[in-house]
C-alpha cells in the first residue's frame, strides 16, 4: 500500500471512445482507446471532438425530435433553440443530457482511470490472440497525456498486450522516448513536407514531426507511416515525392499507408458547434492515389 | 427452422438475378432454365393431390390409416401431372411450395401486423381434435384438458408449436443401396416376427416405395416419349440420358454422378409434395455423398467439372422453386475419417448458390478452423454476393453437443443442419424440431399482469399469484419469475410430449419412414420411434428482450427505486404513452450484446434453466431433449401479441431474435456481442442456435477485414460458439438505416480505408455507400 504500491493513485484519460473489434489501427483485431486533446488543427481532421482539451456537449441533429426541452432545462442559458449550444456558456453540467428523451444529446469527453480502460481491453483477449492484435491508443495526441500513459503502458505490457501508439509527432522527443519503450508499433501521421502547408493547414511547423520521426526510427520500435492525402493541399505529386523521399532516407519504417481523405468526421463539426474551415471537395481523384502510389513505389516504399 | 436473416431477407433478394448471367458463367442451359422457373408452377396440383385422397379414403373407409394413405400415394403417383421439361438437365419438377397455400401461416417480406392473422394456427386445433378422438371423444379427458390449454397457449403465441416434418431423410442409404434392395429388405422383414399393426405399416411403406419406383418408370417413358417429337440433337440426347437415368434408378444404385443427383431430386421432391403441411424436409451431406460418384465419372472420362456444375446449378433451380422451404443443404465438415471435406462438389455447391441467388436452398457450412484456405475464400465470395450464405457451425462444438444427446460418435460426426440451424443425424434422426418454444417475455407480462395477456385478455394461471407491493428485492422478483418459468416450460413440454406420443399414429407418413434407417426393421412411422433417434426439443424466444427487461426493473424499481413495480405496470397499460421520460431512464439501463454482466448474466441463467429442465429428460418416445437458442421468425410473431415490456419494447413489435441482443442495442461491437452469447453455455444448443452479425459488403471487401472475420469467427467458435452468420447488408437495409438510424446502430460499414458506424455519416456519404453498394453487388 501507500506510495511503494504502483497504483498508489489511480491516473486517469480524458477519453472520448473506445472502439472494439477495430480492424484499422494496427494489425489484427484490436481495442483502440481515442484520447482527447490534440496540438494540431488539421483542417480536415475527422475527430474534431478529439482536438479540445477539455469535455464538451455533443449534439446529434438526426434523433433530435425538436421537443426544445434541452433549452429550457439548461440553466445557464447556453442552449438558444434545441441543440444549438453555446459553447463558451456551457458549463457541462448535463442538465440537458439527462432531460433529452430522444439521446441527441452527450458529453463527449469522459475521464477514465487506467484501470477501468485496462478492463475493457482485457475482455477481448482471445480476439488478440487469435488475430496478432491489441491495443491501439489513439486520439486526439495521445502523447499529451503523458503522466497517464506512465501509468497505462506498463499494466497494458503486464498484460503482455501488443501496444500501438498513434501519434501526429508533434511533441517533445522524450515523450515518444519514453513510450518506445513499452509500444511495439507506432501509426505516425506525415501530412506534408513542405513547412508552409504544414503551418498553413496544421498549424503548426512540421520541423520537429520530421526530426521526431528520424530520431524514432533509430530507436528500433516497429513504425508505419500514415499520409493523409487531401485534395487542395497536398494532392500534388511534388509534395508527394518530398514526403516519399524523406521517408525513403529514413530506416526502420516498416508500412506505408496512403489514407485519401474521408468526410467521415463532417458532421461532427457540426454537432459540437465548430466551424468546418475546409472549403471545396477535399477528396483526392482516383488517379491522384495511383499516382501517389506510383511515386511511392518509385521510392521503394513499403506500401501496403 | 430460419431466422429472419437468413430466410426473409434473402427471399426479398430472390428476383435480383441477373443481368450479368453470362459473366457468372451459367451455361446457357442454366440461363433458359432460369427465366422460364416461375411459368412452371402448377396451382391444381395441390388440390389435386387433395382430391385423389379422399376419393382414395372414401373407397376404403375400413383400412387403418397408413395403409389408406398408401393407397392414396400409390394412386396420386400414377396419375400426378408429370412433364420432362424440353431443356431441362433433370426431370421433375416440385410444386412451388408456398406457406399461404398449404397453411393458413404466411410468412411475407415485411412482418406487417395488419395482414396477418393474430395468431398462427399450424396444424394444434386439428391434432387436439384428433386426439381428443382418439382418446373416446371426451372433453373432460384429463390429458384433452392438458392439450386446450396448451392450444390456448399456442393462440396465444405463449407456445409456438408445430409437428412434423423438419428431418433429413435417409437420401444417402437410397443412393448406397438402391431402391429394389431396400424394398427387398422391406420384404423379407414382412417375413419376420412383428404385430399385425407392426406388418401392415411394413406393407404400407412397401406399397409406397413400389409407388416411387413406379413413379421413376413414368418419368423415364415421358422422357422417351418427348425425344421423338424433339429434332435437336442435343435436346434428345439429354431426354434420352434422362430416360435410361430413370430406368435404372427405379431399381439400381445410380450409374454415375448424373444419375445420383437426379435420384436425389425425385426423393427430395415426393417427399415434399408428399407432405405439403410442415414439410421442413433438408438434403444433408450433400458433397460427401455425391462426390464418389462424381469422382468415379470423371476418371472413367465421363464427365467434366463444367457438367457437373451444370446438373448441381440444375438442381439448385428445382430447390428454387419451392421458396422458403427450408431446404439446407449442409458442406464441409470432417468425415468419421477424420479428414475436413472440401471436394468439388463442394465448391460446386457455393457456387451455383453464388451465381443464382436464390433463397433456396439454404447452404450451410461445417466450418473448422484449419479448414482449406480456398474453401475459406469461396465461402467469402458467397458471402460477398450478400445472400448471407453460408452460414457457418462449429464442426468440433456440433459434434459433442449431438453426442451428448445420444447420437453414436459416427452418427454425430454425420450430423447436418436441418432447416434454418437445427442439428440433426442424417437418415436416422426424428427430432421434431419445432415441436415447442417458449415466449419467455410473455411469461414477465403475465407476472406483471396478474396472469393476463394484456394484448388478449386470456388468462394464465401463474405458479405463485403475488402482489406486486409486497416484493422487496430484485431477488425475490427475480426468483419468483426463475420459477414460473421452469413452471411454463415445464408445462410446455409435457403437452408437446404428449401430441408427440399420439402424432405418429394419428400423422403417419410411410414413405418417409421407408427411407429412413430403423424404420422398417420396427415397422413404425418416423415419428411414433421408428428411426434409430428420437429426440425432442426446447426452444426460446425472447431471452434477450427478457434479460434487458429483466436488467430495468432491478435497476429503476429495486436498486434506484425511481419507480414502483405497479407504477411501471401503469406505463406498460398504457404502452409508454405519456411515459416518456420512462424510456429514457430505460434507454440508460444495461443492455444484453455489450458484454456487460449486470444483463449478460440473466440470458446465462434462462439458458441454464433450459439445460437444467431439458437435458437428459425422457420423451414419450425413448429419446431426449435438444436445447434449441434460435427463433425462425417467432420472435415477430410472438411479438405480435406480447404487450410493452419493461425493456422500453412497444406492443405488438418483435421479440429479440435467437440469441442476438435487442435489435441495435448491442452498440459495442461484435466481439463485445459474441462475448455477451458466450457467457451463456451456448454449447449445450443441441437443436441450434442464431447468432448474426452484420456487416456490409463493402467491409469485406478488404482482404484484411475479412481476415479479421475469420479471426472473429475462429474465437468465437474456440469459446463453444455453436453457429454464427454473416449478414452482408445490401442497400435496402442502408435505405431503411438511413431512415430510421435508432434501429441500426450497430450497422458497420467500410467506407474508404477505414470502417464506421453506418448512422454516423454524412447523408450524402451515406447515399454514396447505398449507390456503391448496388454497382457493388449485383
Amino acid at each position: 500500500m501507500g506510495i511503494f504500491d504502483p497504483d498508489w493513485h489511480e491516473v486517469s484519460a480524458l477519453v472520448t471512445n473506445i472502439q472494439r473489434f477495430s480492424v484499422n489501427d494496427g494489425p489484427g483485431i484490436r481495442t483502440t482507446v481515442f484520447l482527447k486533446g490534440c496540438n494540431l488543427h488539421c483542417c480536415w481532421c475527422h475527430n474534431p471532438e478529439c482536438i479540445n482539451m477539455h469535455p464538451q456537449t455533443q449534439f446529434d441533429d438526426t434523433v433530435c425530435q425538436k421537443c426544445d426541452l434541452c433549452s429550457t432545462s439548461c440553466p445557464n442559458g447556453a442552449i438558444r433553440s434545441y441543440g444549438n449550444i453555446d459553447q463558451m456558456k456551457c458549463v457541462l453540467c448535463g442538465c440537458c443530457v439527462k432531460i433529452c428523451p430522444y439521446d441527441a444529446l452527450s458529453i463527449v469527453g469522459e475521464r477514465k482511470t487506467s484501470s477501468e480502460l485496462l478492463e475493457t481491453m482485457k475482455k477481448d483477449r482471445p480476439y488478440y490472440q487469435e488475430s496478432g492484435g491489441g491495443v491501439t491508443i489513439s486520439g486526439g495526441e495521445p502523447l499529451l497525456q503523458l503522466d497517464f500513459l506512465h501509468n497505462f503502458l506498463p499494466k497494458l505490457k503486464q498484460e503482455n498486450f501488443h501496444v500501438v501508439i498513434d501519434t501526429a509527432g508533434c511533441v517533445p522527443f522524450s515523450s515518444l522516448e519514453y513510450t518506445a519503450c513499452f509500444a511495439d508499433l507506432f501509426l505516425f501521421d506525415v501530412k506534408a513536407f513542405s513547412p508552409e502547408i504544414h503551418k498553413k493547414y496544421t498549424g503548426a511547423d512540421n520541423a520537429v514531426i520530421l526530426e521526431n520521426l528520424r530520431r524514432l526510427s533509430s530507436l528500433g520500435t516497429e513504425i508505419w507511416v500514415r499520409i493523409p492525402i487531401i485534395a487542395g493541399i497536398n494532392d500534388t505529386q511534388d509534395e508527394i515525392a518530398a514526403i516519399a523521399r524523406f521517408l525513403s532516407e529514413t530506416p526502420g519504417i516498416s508500412q506505408v499507408d496512403l489514407l485519401p481523405f474521408h468526410d467521415y468526421g463532417v458532421k461532427k463539426y457540426e454537432s459540437i458547434g465548430k466551424p468546418y474551415l475546409l472549403r471545396g471537395d477535399p477528396h483526392p481523384s482516383d488517379d491522384f492515389m495511383l499516382t501517389a502510389k506510383r511515386i511511392c513505389s518509385s521510392f521503394c516504399l513499403p506500401l501496403r | 427452422m430460419i431466422d429472419p436473416i437468413s430466410c426473409v431477407k434473402i427471399k426479398r433478394k430472390l428476383a435480383i438475378f441477373m443481368s450479368s448471367a453470362n459473366n457468372l458463367g451459367l451455361s446457357d442451359r442454366i440461363q433458359r432454365l432460369y427465366a422460364m422457373r416461375d411459368e412452371l408452377y402448377d396451382s391444381e396440383a395441390i388440390p389435386h393431390r387433395a382430391q385423389v385422397y379422399s376419393k382414395v379414403f372414401s373407397q376404403h373407409p375400413t383400412l387403418d390409416l397408413p395403409s389408406k394413405i398408401a393407397l392414396a400415394f400409390e394412386e396420386f403417383l400414377s396419375v400426378k401431372k408429370i412433364s420432362v421439361l424440353p431443356g431441362d438437365v433433370l426431370a421433375g419438377y416440385a410444386y412451388k411450395y408456398s406457406w399461404d397455400l398449404t397453411d393458413p401461416h404466411k410468412t411475407p417480406d415485411i412482418y406487417n401486423a395488419a395482414e396477418v392473422p393474430p395468431y398462427d394456427p399450424f396444424c394444434i386445433d386439428d391434432e387436439v381434435e384428433r386426439i381428443k378422438d382418439y382418446l373416446g371423444g371426451d372433453e373432460n379427458h384429463p390429458e384433452v384438458k392438458k392439450l386446450r390449454f396448451f392450444q390456448k397457449g399456442v393462440h396465444s403465441w405463449l407456445f409456438k408449436h408445430n409437428s412434423g416434418g423438419h428431418i433429413i431423410p435417409g437420401q444417402q442409404r437410397i443412393l448406397t443401396s438402391g431402391l429394389k434392395a431396400l424394398q427387398d429388405e422391406a420384404k423379407t422383414e414382412l417375413g419376420k416376427e412383428h404385430t399385425d399393426s407392426e406388418k401392415s405399416y411394413i406393407s404400407a411403406m412397401l406399397r409406397c416405395a413400389e409407388a416411387f419406383s413406379n413413379y421413376i418408370l413414368r418419368y423415364s417413358e415421358e422422357a422417351e416419349n418427348s425425344s421423338r417429337s424433339i429434332e435437336d440433337s442435343s435436346e434428345k440426347k439429354q431426354l434420352l440420358k434422362i430416360s435410361s437415368a430413370c430406368k435404372n434408378i427405379s431399381k439400381n444404385p445410380p450409374n454415375g454422378f448424373f444419375e445420383a443427383v437426379q435420384l436425389v431430386w425425385l426423393v427430395h421432391e415426393v417427399l415434399i409434395t408428399d407432405m405439403p403441411v410442415n414439410c421442413v424436409i433438408s438434403v444433408g451431406r450433400l458433397d460427401l455423398y455425391l462426390n464418389p460418384f462424381y469422382q468415379a465419372d470423371l476418371a472413367a472420362g465421363h464427365i467434366t467439372e463444367d457438367e457437373a456444375q451444370e446438373i448441381i446449378d440444375a438442381l439448385w433451380l428445382k430447390f428454387a422453386a419451392n421458396e422458403m422451404c427450408y431446404q439446407n443443404v449442409t458442406i464441409g465438415g470432417t468425415t468419421v475419417s477424420g479428414e475436413f471435406i472440401s471436394n468439388p462438389i463442394t465448391h460446386m455447391c457455393l457456387r451455383a448458390t453464388e451465381r443464382l441467388r436464390c433463397d433456396q436452398p439454404l447452404l450451410a457450412l461445417r466450418y473448422a478452423p484449419d479448414m482449406p484456405e480456398e474453401l475459406w475464400e469461396e465461402s467469402l465470395n458467397v458471402l460477398r454476393s450478400g445472400t448471407g450464405f453460408p452460414s457457418f457451425f462449429n464442426d468440433t462444438a456440433c459434434i459433442v453437443v449431438k453426442e451428448r444427446q445420444g447420437l453414436s460418435h459416427e452418427d454425430a460426426v454425420n450430423f447436418a443442419v436441418m432447416g434454418c440451424v437445427e442439428l440433426t443425424g442424417c437418415g436416422n434422426d426424428f427430432s421434431n424440431t419445432e415441436s415447442m418454444r417458449i415466449n419467455i417475455p410473455l411469461l414477465l407480462e403475465f407476472m406483471l399482469n396478474r396472469g393476463i395477456q394484456r394484448l388478449t385478455g386470456e388468462v394464465f394461471p401463474l405458479h405463485n399469484n403475488r402482489n406486486l407491493d409486497s416484493i422487496e428485492s430484485f431477488d425475490e422478483f427475480y426468483a419468483w419469475f426463475k420459477q414460473e418459468l421452469r413452471a411454463y416450460i415445464n408445462l410446455g413440454l409435457e403437452s408437446a410430449d404428449l401430441i408427440e406420443s399420439f402424432w405418429g399414429r394419428l400423422y403417419p407418413a410411410p414413405f418417409l419412414s421407408f427411407t429412413m434407417n430403423g424404420c422398417v426393421q420396427k415397422g413404425r412411422d418416423v415419428a411414433d420411434g421408428g428411426p434409430i433417434y428420437n429426440n425432442s426439443v426446447l426452444n426460446g424466444g425472447g431471452f434477450a428482450s427478457t434479460a434487458d427487461s429483466l436488467a430495468v426493473i432491478k435497476k429503476l424499481v429495486f436498486d434506484e427505486k425511481i419507480i414502483t413495480l405497479s407504477e411501471f405496470v401503469v406505463a406498460l397499460d398504457q404502452d409508454y404513452k405519456g411515459y416518456e421520460h420512462l424510456l429514457r431512464l430505460i434507454s440508460a439501463c444495461p443492455k444484453y450484446g455489450n458484454d456487460d454482466d449486470a444483463v449478460d448474466r440473466f440470458v446465462r441463467d434462462m439458458v441454464d434453466i433450459f439445460i437444467d429442465e431439458a437435458d437428459g429428460r425422457i420423451n414419450s418416445r425413448g429419446g431426449t431433449y435438444g436445447i434449441g437458442l434460435y427463433t425462425v421468425q417467432d420472435h415477430a410473431k410472438m411479438g405480435y401479441l406480447t404487450g410493452a415490456l419493461p425493456d422500453g419494447r412497444l406492443a405488438g413489435t418483435a421479440l429479440s431474435n435467437g440469441l442476438a441482443s435487442v435489435q441495435g442495442k448491442d452498440i459495442s461491437g461484435p466481439t463485445a456481442l459474441i462475448n455477451s452469447a458466450v457467457k451463456a453455455e451456448i454449447s449445450c444448443a443441441g437443436n441450434g442456435m442464431v447468432l448474426d452479425l452484420k456487416f456490409s459488403p463493402q467491409f469485406l471487401q478488404n482482404p484484411s477485414n475479412a481476415k479479421a472475420m475469420r479471426h472473429l469467427i475462429n474465437s468465437y467458435f474456440a469459446r463453444g460458439g455453436i453457429e454464427i452468420q454473416i449478414n452482408v447488408v445490401n442497400s435496402e437495409t442502408l435505405l431503411a438505416a438511413k431512415r430510421e438510424p435508432g434501429k441500426y446502430k450497430n450497422l458497420v460499414v467500410r467506407v474508404s480505408g477505414f470502417s464506421a458506424y453506418f448512422c454516423s455519416l454524412l447523408p450524402a456519404t451515406q447515399d454514396e455507400i447505398i449507390a456503391r453498394t448496388e454497382h457493388g453487388n449485383f
